[in-house]
């Protein structure tokens, strides 16, 4: 299963409102076919055969416990026999937040389009958010002003989507969603670290997730140490870090265990942070020193290394 | 979206109460088993909804309270309602109400409080589904016990270790005796509700002593187990001493070996699987190992049973003591002695048939016909030793077969038990002195009588038989003298019945005892072939020497090696005494002939040796024509007869009809040794069947001043007869041949002592006085045990002889080898 998965393209996801009932893998593109069984993907696009209806706001999805309960310790307890009102129905009705502003003061609520997302990834072990623009201008203020090449945002750098379901991935206990999850955000967050959908994502981190979880937490609080010269005065910026507790603390911690030199977001363990083109697919990835040449001197971005072997 | 968080965050108290409300409302449902109705989606989002916003602690202290008060209020009271009087003890501590009763209320008592815990484990089960989340976060990361842990603890503090009332023992306590009583009631025979114990057993395997949860801390073990090993000690050691009274061995066995495997059964069906070791063990304790000696040494114990063949009893037992202790020593003691018991009577018998038979032989004989009256008497008395030996080489194999059988048949063929048993047998044949010369008749007597009309498997079981023993045996070097002896004597008098066989026999010993040992017997075989090509050789070239004289007297001759062989085998006892019988015989000019032309022939082939006639061991065959009486044609008798009764017979020959000779000038004619010359004589003129001379006066005894003519009125209906000589086989031997071959043996013992020391002590130069005991004794152990006494002597006499010396300067006492 890959961890960091880039989208070069970035795609807005198509979206039929006429439908009520979707089939989710209208969004999984050819380009992951491979991927899949011919009866897998044919058995998700109709409905055929499953045994469990998910609901979420508008959204109903005809899934397979035999996919959705292996994966999830949730649904699996919830399609239980003989206990709960859901184990004799066959019917989950997740409570969607309110569709007027996608966040509900109900934290327990989901966003309808994150279950879509995390039904598309029980089934193929990878989902796509839709994009989001940033403006280059934006992305190479502050110490990043000068770097050269400058940077120039790609991905889908949707921070909210992916806080949204690294929050999924814990609430429905599927431990590699919250790795994907948590990989797609930190590539998003090099990019979109000065937007106010990032301010956003701060807050959704830290209110979705127990304190003990630190996995978003500490990049939330790196990449804030990280711009710090940018985002902190900004007054948005100030008062949810205010309104967030636990999140000063974090972000003193942080500060004290980074490296001054360093510029951009950067990996833990060398300090650097770089975006490398793969040699097989062209794609831009994330990479840091750590990364290590392939013996032809090139980099291979990690979905290439691991499915062709470099 | 700005003022979102604000509400998110800072209004988390708000609704906690709201919150815990659903979740408390449906719990009460979950708990009256009314949960077909609740959505898990809104249980679990509101559970997940008060960790997010920090609240676990609160919300994991609210339920733990909520089952507390649930267990406490609803579900005891309903367990208690079920302690009706049958259970209860009066202020003797015994219920007054039978057992019918007792095992009702008991089953009632027992199904509540598993229905309580089958209730509650499901309850907590589904709580437990929708606190996952709290379950994850809050537990895991306060190192709190899972909420299903928590209430797990809590059942055990409300349900069983609450008193029922103030004063009285804890439910707890109440469904151990309960447990126990059913029990008993299972061990008596009645039949009990199983699986509704198993339950009880399975929810106290589930509880533990503390919150911990530590594995060796079930409330099982520390309450339950302990308790109950306790109790089915005391019953088993009851019962154990009980059947020890009351019934025969082979019953308690049997009673022994169902209890175990009802304790096994039972833990399988009623309590804990882990408890079968225990439990075994305690059977074991109080039935078996603490009862072992009693059971073997009870009047129906082992001892009865061999004594009965009770193979399967000895199975019993064997299958007993095995299963508590590998080494089984008391069923090792008890075989031991028994065996040594059996054998030492063996061992007395034969002394005593030995003995006894001495004196009824001698009062038997006015009776008896036989010539020579006191000679024949002893004669039978020895042959009666004979078969004495016989019997008890027989009852020795009888109880080594007995035995084997038994281990085999009962203890499986157990290596320890066969190993004592072995070492049993060997302490009794060694204990038996004449041990040595009884094994010895034995192949003896089967190598002239026994083999015959056999079939080779048979011969080789009785070939085994006595290597069987013979292995036993520790003083191999006497059984060598004596087997030596016999071998001889039936070499030389065509005794054996084949070769072949005898053969096998050395072949087998070699296998079993080595090469040097068999060494010199397999000389005596060869002598034995070389001196038939010797006496072929002659008489081929006789014939070459043209002298056809068919008057000449053929010659047939063993030259034996006189090292080899024991010819003293030969000389009766009272023979000893002088060197006379050495002087030669005089030989009548027709036999002196030959016999001189053998010795030229002998020494052209072998010169520089020298050959001794040993007359009194050859025997001849004479053709005697009488003389017809009335009406009968003259009769020829081919005769066989010792050399010294030929020589006697020749003289008659040539003596005029009527004429007779003295005693005296018998015996100065032909020089033969007194006593042999008398017992010739006695076989020639007083046996009946052979009364080829006539004795004047006519009595047994043949004395000085007797006279002896030529019987011409001598019948027989035989055409061919051997004339016998008195005592010719291999017997027992006399108290004084005994003592003589001791001496020897004792003496040849010597020699071989001091030829080991003087090995040992030329390869090592010096060496500790201790040191050269143990290396003695282990090089001489093969062919006997040696007495420590005699190695000092002898190595006193090799300082003496100026082989060794002592090491004055050395610590301990030190010898050195004097090259």
């Amino acid at each position: 299963m890959q961890l960091i998965h880039v989208t070069a393209r970035g795609q807005k996801l198509p979206v039929d409102d006429h439908a009520d009932r979707r089939s989710v893998n209208d969004t999984v593109k050819s380009r992951d076919e491979q991927r899949y069984s011919v009866d897998e993907i044919m058995s998700i696009k109709t409905g055929v055969y499953s045994d469990l209806t998910i609901k979420c706001g508008k959204y109903m999805f005809e899934v397979h416990k035999v996919i959705v309960c292996t994966r999830s310790e949730y649904f699996a307890t919830a399609c239980k026999p003989g206990a709960f009102k859901e184990g004799q129905t066959g019917v989950i009705e997740l409570l969607a937040a309110s569709e007027s502003d996608g966040t509900d003061e109900d934290p327990s609520a989901d966003d309808p389009e994150a279950v879509k997302s995390m039904i598309e990834f029980l089934y193929g072990h990878d989902y796509e958010a839709s994009a989001i623009f940033v403006d280059p201008g934006k992305v190479n203020e502050g110490k990043l002003k000068n770097a050269k090449p400058p940077l120039i945002p790609c991905g889908d750098c949707n921070t909210v989507m992916h806080a949204k379901m690294y929050a999924l991935g814990s609430k429905y206990h599927i431990g590699s969603l919250k790795a994907v999850a948590l990989a797609k955000f930190m590539e998003a967050a090099s990019y979109a670290w000065n937007t106010s959908d990032f301010v956003e994502a701060m807050r959704l981190a830290y209110s979705t997730t127990p304190d003990e979880d630190k996995g978003i937490r500490d990049i939330v609080a790196q990449t804030i140490v990280d711009h710090q010269d940018v985002l902190l005065p900004r007054m948005e910026v100030e008062t949810t870090v205010r309104g967030i507790s636990g999140l000063a603390y974090d972000l003193l911690k942080q500060k004290g265990s980074t490296k001054p030199d360093v510029e951009g977001p950067s990996c833990n363990t060398c300090g650097g942070a770089q975006v490398r083109t793969c040699w097989h697919c062209r794609k831009g990835f994330v990479g840091c020193s750590c990364d290590t040449t392939h013996s032809n001197g090139n980099y291979y971005c990690k979905q290439c290394k691991k499915s062709h072997g470099y | 979206m700005a003022n979102g968080y604000k509400k998110g965050l800072n209004g988390a108290d708000v609704d906690f109460e709201k919150t815990w409300g659903i979740l408390e409302k449906a719990f009460q449902e979950i708990h009256t088993k009314n949960a077909s109705a609740l959505s898990f989606e809104e249980l679990y989002r509101n559970a997940y909804k008060i960790v997010l916003k920090k609240k676990g602690e609160e919300l994991y202290n609210k339920v733990a309270q909520f089952e507390e008060n649930w267990l406490g209020n609803n579900v005891r009271t309903g367990i208690v309602k079920h302690l009706t009087a049958p259970l209860m003890l009066d202020g003797t501590g015994r219920t007054l109400n039978t057992q019918a009763e007792r095992r009702e209320a008991g089953e009632k008592f027992l199904k509540s409080l598993k229905g309580a815990w089958e209730d509650h484990q499901v309850c907590m089960g589904m709580l437990t589904d929708v606190l996952m989340y709290m379950d994850r976060v809050y537990c895991t990361d306060h190192r709190q016990p899972s909420i299903f842990a928590k209430s797990m603890g809590l059942f055990r503090d409300q349900i069983l270790r609450t008193p029922v009332r103030p004063d009285s023992p804890t439910l707890l306590e109440i469904l151990t005796r309960i447990i126990l009583d059913q029990i008993q009631m299972d061990r008596d025979g009645e039949a009990i509700d199983q699986f509704l114990i198993k339950s009880n057993v399975y929810m106290l395997e589930g509880l533990y002593d503390s919150d911990q949860e530590v594995e060796d801390e079930k409330l099982y073990l520390r309450s339950f187990e302990r308790v109950f090993l306790q109790s089915s000690a005391a019953f088993y050691r009851e019962e154990g001493e009980r059947l020890l009274k009351e019934s025969d061995a082979g019953t308690y066995c049997r009673h022994a070996k169902r209890r175990i495997d009802e304790e096994n059964d039972r833990c399988r069906s009623t309590l804990s699987e882990a408890t079968t070791p225990k439990i075994q063990r305690v059977v074991e304790d109080e039935l078996i190992r603490h009862k072992m000696k009693g059971l073997i040494e009870m009047e129906t114990g082992v001892s009865f049973m061999v004594e009965n063949d009770k193979l399967h009893e000895l199975s019993l037992v064997f299958d007993l003591e095995a299963r508590v202790n590998p080494q089984k020593p008391e069923l090792t003691k008890a075989m031991q002695k028994l065996i040594v018991e059996m054998g030492t009577n063996i061992n007395r018998n034969a002394v005593a048939a030995s003995q006894a038979t001495a004196q009824p032989a001698a009062a038997e004989d006015a009776a008896d016909d036989a010539p020579g009256k006191s000679k024949a008497g002893s004669a039978k008395a020895i042959n009666q030793q004979t078969v004495a030996a016989l019997k008890w080489v027989e009852d020795i194999l009888g109880l080594k077969d007995r035995f084997d059988n038994i281990c085999k048949a009962s203890f499986a063929a157990d290596q320890t038990v066969s190993t004592a048993i072995n070492r049993s047998m060997a302490d009794i044949i060694n204990a038996f002195s004449r041990g040595s010369e009884y094994i010895s008749l034995f192949i003896d007597d089967n190598m002239k009588k026994g083999i015959k009309n056999k079939s080779e498997a048979e011969i080789d079981a009785t070939l085994e038989k006595a290597i069987t023993i013979l292995r036993y045996l520790s003083d191999k070097d006497i059984f060598e003298t004596y087997y030596k002896k016999h071998l001889c004597k039936r070499l030389l008098l065509n005794k054996s019945h084949s070769i072949a066989v005898e053969k096998q026999m050395i072949t087998r010993m070699k296998i079993e005892l080595g090469n040097s040992f068999t060494l010199k017997l397999e000389a005596m075989f060869k002598d034995m072939t070389l001196s038939e090509d010797l006496a072929n050789g002659y008489r081929n070239h006789v014939r070459k020497l043209g002298d056809a004289d068919p008057k000449r007297v053929d010659l047939g001759i063993n030259v034996l090696t006189a090292m080899t062989w024991p010819l003293e085998a030969f000389k009766s006892a009272s023979e000893q005494e002088g060197q006379e019988s050495r002087a030669q015989v005089i030989y009548p000019p027709s036999i002196d002939r030959v016999r001189l032309g053998f010795e030229r022939y002998y020494s052209e082939k072998h010169s520089g040796r020298k050959l001794t006639w040993q007359t009194n061991m050859g025997d001849a065959d004479i053709k005697g024509t009488f003389p017809k009486s009335k009406g009968d044609k003259p009769r020829t008798h081919d005769m066989n007869c010792s050399t010294y009764a030929m020589l006697i017979l020749l003289l008659f020959n040539d003596l005029p009809d009527g004429q007779s000779i003295s005693l005296e000038e018998i015996q100065v004619r032909t020089n033969i040794p007194m006593n042999d010359l008398k017992r010739n004589l006695q076989s020639l003129s007083v046996a009946q069947k052979t009364r080829l001379l006539v004795k004047e006066p006519m009595s047994r005894e043949i004395n000085a001043g007797d006279r002896f003519s030529f019987n011409e009125n001598f019948k027989s209906e035989f055409t061919r007869f051997k004339i016998g000589v008195v005592s010719a086989g291999n017997k027992v031997e006399g108290d004084k041949e005994r003592k003589e071959t001791e001496k020897k043996n004792n003496d040849s013992r010597g020699f071989a002592i001091e030829a080991a020391v003087v090995r040992i002590m030329k390869q090592r130069k010096d060496l500790a006085h201790a040191q050269l005991l143990t290396e003695t004794i282990t090089q001489l152990s093969a062919q006997f045990k040696p007495d420590v006494n005699m190695i000092k002597k002898r190595i006193e006499s090799l300082i003496e002889r100026e082989y060794l010396e002592r090491i004055e300067e050395a610590p301990v006492p030190s010898y050195r080898y004097l090259a």
